[in-house]
């Protein structure tokens, strides 16, 4: 479903991304793990169509962002880390807004929204400007406008940033229920657990190469790990050795 | 650094940084100071030929020197001190780093003290493009010794920083007296008053009397009544001209009379925050908290309006609309250059020919001041797009990710901005135009043709306004006043003086030969078909223009 082929992404002399390549199945949820300044979010903007690679193709649903950014963004839902929306608008004008934005039959919109708002616990807020919101309503409403053109890849960068613990635990259900809906969910994490409880497939990367990828156990395998030991020893294991090379 | 105010500090090293950062961004910043350099000596330049073309009236005693001084420096009075005010409400009341400020421990005449010095900043470019130049043409021109150079930057520091206090004050009581809730009402209100009050000065028996002399003077100084003793910028003109002639009492009695007003001002600023800032930063938070709105009719207004309209393009003007009028600030730039208009059209009265001038003279006349007409409403639709169509693509800000992850080209992004900009702009600029081709009197057709040019002009500079900010876009800033006072923004004021050029010699051309020798031009055809073909080619020179610009900008976007 997502393809990225020797993806890189210089700023001058800084590589943020270097020669990433990435397979992501259609379905199920794919985790992206790395720490601080991995280039998880770059890679993630690159996805999205925000910034365009310096080489390298990617591509959604067959799409290439870059040749064909229109039909491939139509295909994506993006929840960003820090999410600045129009504060001068309602929750639920905004959500109008992005529904216009995808063309979408106003009937067919209105019912997304009203599903969405409920999902989100943002029914009593939606006439409120979005000024007033919490972070973490501003996160869960920022999910609604990834959720409300009803994408076939949701991308969330972060998504327990700011969310109180029923607010992660009703995401996290609703992740579930995404990718068994048939959505693919690419979600960018240092939440260890939230990536282990979620994930089908992982990627780990630091400095903007990747160190492993696959299953839980594939990459147990590959850090020659056994049983049941958990993400995070893998995860620093990885890591450090990589910041050691 | 350490004599810098500490709150001033962040500014000043952000400022540094991303001069010092590599990439396309310092080039294109690189090109705007080499323009405002441009710009700069223009104004010179601009000063000195006209000091140089009324010579022999000033030599004759019919133009007061000081009256065209007096002029220039309380209009720059009066734009730094309103320029100041709609900073200083930004960045005392709607800045981002307010609650970090406010959470420390920093005393309030610290906290004062970086905000003034922000706000004369972020005003300063005006003192350096319209003042300083103007001010060394003058001392040139009248062969001023090193001393007025010496003296008179002295004393007009001086008396800028009376304006930008007084700007600072008026911004922090705004903040304090008026409840952001019922700003727009008070504003409104301010603003009818304001017009009623300067109607009537206007239409004073004193006022009146001038304008009916035959002096120059008295009929310039009559209809901007910028040369009042009361005014600032009689002081100010008066003690340069002192300067210039030798004579340093006066200088030093308005020296020391702006830095008592500024102690004074200073005082009053600092007992005014201390009491209130604090009370009204926290009113203004708790106010927007319960704004309701009824978010579905909005929606279905939005299509009942524009229902042919894609839903994207319909999407992005509505949405536009709607920060727009929820934007305080805005709505007080708006009242201020609605004032503008006013007075430019009122002042623009004065000039209508005498009935005593024989048909050929006034005929010529006539068509002079219809272009005059034309130059002066496009300066005034101008700043208007400089104030609102220019940062439109900027005021995107840290949501711009939005526009940018949807599944919208850049292109139409922009064509929907200028679609949205082109109604009221148009309008406006119809009704500066034909006002002003009534207000001296020309004949019906060119006052409709007037009104065509006008809207065939305001799609020029809306496109290239949209283009420009595009190309110029600053998607950091603190509160939304910035994004129209940075280098961008001069650079499209220099860009659309020239663009004014590009369209005032065909306007010239048709208008004139409608006016003048229809005949010559086509002796079969009536004169109005070469006012319609003029019309065509000045449509085809905006569109192109606009599309130029809206072309540029896009790339620029999608090249971030």
């Amino acid at each position: 479903m997502i393809k990225l082929e020797n993806v890189s992404k210089r700023y001058g002399t800084f590589t943020a991304v270097d020669n990433l390549s990435l397979t992501i199945p259609a379905g199920g949820i794919f985790a992206f793990l790395g720490v601080n300044g991995a280039g998880k979010t770059t890679t993630i903007r690159m996805m999205t169509g925000i910034l365009r690679p310096s080489s390298g193709v990617v591509s959604v649903g067959g799409f290439d962002i870059v040749q064909q950014p229109l039909e491939a963004k139509s295909l994506i839902g993006y929840v960003p880390d820090r999410p600045h929306l129009y504060s001068k608008l309602t929750g639920r004008e905004f959500l109008y807004f992005i529904c216009d934005l995808y063309r979408m039959d106003p009937s067919r919109a209105e019912r997304k929204i009203d599903e969405v708002l409920e999902e989100y616990s943002l029914r009593q807020w939606q006439d409120e400007l979005i000024d007033s919101y919490s972070h973490g309503m501003k996160q869960r409403l920022a999910a609604c406008a990834a959720l409300v053109h009803e994408p076939r890849v949701l991308v969330f960068d972060e998504p327990m940033v700011g969310l109180d613990p029923h607010g992660a635990k009703h995401l996290k259900e609703a992740l579930k229920r995404y990718a068994r809906q048939g959505m693919t969910v690419f979600l960018s994490t240092h939440t260890l657990n939230v990536a282990e409880e979620l994930a089908d497939h992982l990627a780990i990367i630091h400095r903007g190469s990747l160190l492993a990828m696959g299953t839980l156990e594939d990459i147990r395998a590959k850090t020659g790990h056994h049983g049941d030991e958990d993400l995070e020893a893998m995860f620093l294991e990885l890591t450090l050795a990589a910041a050691e090379h | 650094m350490q004599l810098i105010p500490l709150v001033l500090r962040p500014a000043l090293l952000s400022l540094k940084n991303r001069h010092l950062a590599r990439g396309a961004r310092s080039v294109r910043e690189s090109i705007g100071l080499l323009a405002s350099g441009a710009m700069i000596v223009a104004m010179y330049l601009s000063t000195h030929a006209a000091l140089q073309g009324g010579s022999s009236l000033i030599r004759s005693g019919t133009l007061d020197p000081f009256v065209p001084l007096s002029l220039l420096l309380t209009s720059l009075f009066m734009m730094l001190a309103v320029s100041a005010a709609i900073a200083a409400i930004g960045s005392l009341f709607l800045a981002k780093d307010l609650d970090l400020l406010m959470s420390s421990p920093l005393p309030m005449r610290s906290f004062l003290l970086g905000r003034s010095s922000e706000v004369a900043l972020s005003v300063s470019w005006m003192v350096c493009v319209f003042g300083l130049p103007s001010l060394v043409a003058f001392g040139v021109f009248f062969d001023c010794g090193p001393l007025f150079f010496l003296a008179a930057p002295i004393v007009s520091l001086a008396v800028i920083a009376v304006a930008v206090l007084l700007g600072m004050l008026a911004g922090l009581l705004f903040g304090v007296v008026v409840s952001p809730q019922r700003g727009r009402t008070v504003l409104l209100m301010l603003f009818m008053l304001s017009l009623l009050l300067f109607f009537c000065s206007i239409n004073s028996s004193s006022v009146t009397a001038k304008l009916d002399s035959g002096s120059l003077s008295a009929q310039a100084s009559a209809i901007s009544a910028a040369a009042h003793a009361w005014t600032p910028g009689h002081a100010w003109a008066r003690a340069i001209l002192d300067v210039s002639s030798g004579a340093f009492l006066s200088p030093l009695l308005v020296l020391l009379s702006a830095c008592a007003i500024c102690v004074s001002l200073w005082h009053v600023l600092s007992f005014v925050a201390s009491r209130w800032h604090v009370a009204s930063y926290t009113r203004l938070r708790n106010e927007g908290e319960i704004l309701r709105l009824n978010s579905r009719a909005g929606q279905r207004w939005s299509r009942w309006l524009l229902p042919l309209m894609r839903s994207d393009r319909r999407a992005l003007i509505s949405k536009e609309f709607k920060l727009f009028a929820r934007d305080l600030t805005h709505t007080i730039q708006l009242s201020m250059l609605l004032a503008i208009c006013f007075i430019y059209l009122y002042n623009f009265r004065a000039l209508e020919g005498p009935a005593s001038m024989a048909d050929e003279v006034r005929a010529v006349w006539e068509l002079l001041l219809l272009l005059v007409n034309v130059g002066l409403s496009f300066l005034v639709v101008t700043c208007v797009c400089s104030r609102f169509v220019f940062p439109s693509v900027s005021l995107e800000g840290a949501s711009f990710w939005i526009l940018q992850s949807a599944p919208v080209s850049m292109r139409n992004i922009l064509r929907a901005k200028v679609a949205g900009w082109f109604v009221p702009v148009a309008a406006i600029s119809g009704v500066v135009f034909v006002s002003g081709a009534m207000a001296i009197g020309a004949d019906e057709p060119l006052v409709v043709a007037s009104f065509a040019v006008g809207v065939v002009l305001a799609y020029g500079l809306v496109g290239l306004s949209v283009g420009l900010g595009a190309l110029f876009a600053q998607f950091e800033w603190e509160y939304s006043n910035q994004v129209s006072s940075n280098v961008g923004s001069f650079l499209f004021m220099a860009i659309s003086l020239l663009f004014l050029v590009v369209n005032l010699l065909p306007i010239a051309a048709f208008f004139g030969a409608y006016a003048l020798a229809p005949e010559i031009v086509s002796p079969q055809w009536p004169p109005s078909i070469i006012l319609v073909a003029g019309l065509l080619a000045l449509a085809i020179i905006n569109y192109a223009c606009a599309a130029a610009a809206l072309s540029v900008g896009s790339r620029s976007l999608k090249a971030r």
